[in-house]
């Protein structure tokens, strides 16, 4: 992947993962990757969903403290104390961020179809990306403790990213309705 | 006991969001949990003023189940309105062709879901 797409993907990417957890009112602020990522010591909920697109496949995956996804989960209401409701508010989120990122990715003429994501809580984990790159690890910090994000992405060879064109794609805003 | 409105959704964590709000402004909401038993809610609920829908979801997606409902004649009338993180033109248009009255782009508002509601489906 050529320089030039790992910017886009990088400011893409961060800014997508600041204003989903701003929706869910936790501030996080972009950090330098530490690598390779040290492992959470009190164990973290790993979530991950799968694109794929006629020129790019690979996997978004978030990695948060269990206290965090359990905060995320109680916020939305009643019925959020289970470890099983933690997961799926970390899965939700997860969705809800490679969304954004496909939404934001459009005005360079770049498009995928989202997998259904998954979540799973663990003692701690090592990543290994298909690319055997970790320089697109973004690392967030927040009240609650790290945040990782990992958009692990193979382009193929006629993979092309346009010059920002908002027009070209009229992509409906985050949180917007329209009727028809 | 207010109006209903079937809500389809894959992750637990919307559903409840969904619930919380719909249900605290009065009206009643029946869950589904992908398309399939998506239709299934819906032709066991005759009296249903609403649908509120997720596209991607397994077993049947969401744009799936729309086409499905809407080629059954009795829920023509049915409101439809598609909820998903997605705002891609090329989907919104597929789901408006597909007979849905509506597309919601996630985060969800409580205010926004509530006047859409209220708009398709009247008053609790």
């Amino acid at each position: 992947m050529g320089s030039q797409h790992s910017v886009v993907f990088d400011q893409v990417i961060e800014s997508s993962v600041v204003d989903c957890f701003s929706v869910r009112e936790l501030a996080l602020c972009p950090a330098e990757a530490v690598r390779p990522p040290a492992p959470y010591a009190e164990g973290a909920i790993l979530t991950f969903i799968s694109l794929f697109g006629e020129h790019l496949t690979g996997t978004l995956l978030l990695a948060v403290r269990p206290d965090l996804a359990e905060a995320l989960s109680l916020a939305v209401g009643p019925g959020g104390e289970t470890q099983a409701a933690h997961l799926d508010a970390l899965a939700e989120l997860s969705n809800e961020l490679l969304g954004r990122i496909k939404n934001r990715l459009l005005p360079y003429g770049v498009t995928f179809q989202l997998g259904l994501p998954k979540a799973l809580a663990c003692a701690g984990f090592w990543l290994h990306t298909v690319t055997g790159e970790t320089r697109r690890a973004h690392r967030f910090t927040s009240p609650r403790g790290d945040v990782w994000v990992w958009f692990d992405v193979v382009v193929g060879p006629d993979f092309r990213m346009l010059p920002f064109d908002e027009s070209s794609a009229k992509c409906l805003p985050e949180g917007e309705l329209v009727l028809f | 006991m207010g109006k209903k409105v079937i809500v389809v959704d894959d992750s637990s964590t919307i559903r409840r969001q969904l619930v919380e709000t719909l249900s605290g402004a009065g009206y009643e909401v029946v869950e589904a949990s992908d398309g399939v038993e998506g239709a299934r809610v819906i032709d066991a609920n005759a009296d249903a003023a609403m649908v509120i829908c997720d596209v991607n979801m397994p077993n049947k997606n969401g744009l799936e189940m729309l086409a499905d409902i809407k080629a059954n004649g009795k829920h023509a009338a049915l409101p439809v309105v598609m909820l998903t993180t997605e705002g891609d033109p090329v989907l919104v248009q597929k789901a408006k062709s597909a007979g849905a009255k509506g597309w919601l782009v996630k985060p969800i508002k409580p205010d926004l879901l509530l006047a859409t509601a209220r708009k398709l489906a009247g008053a609790a």
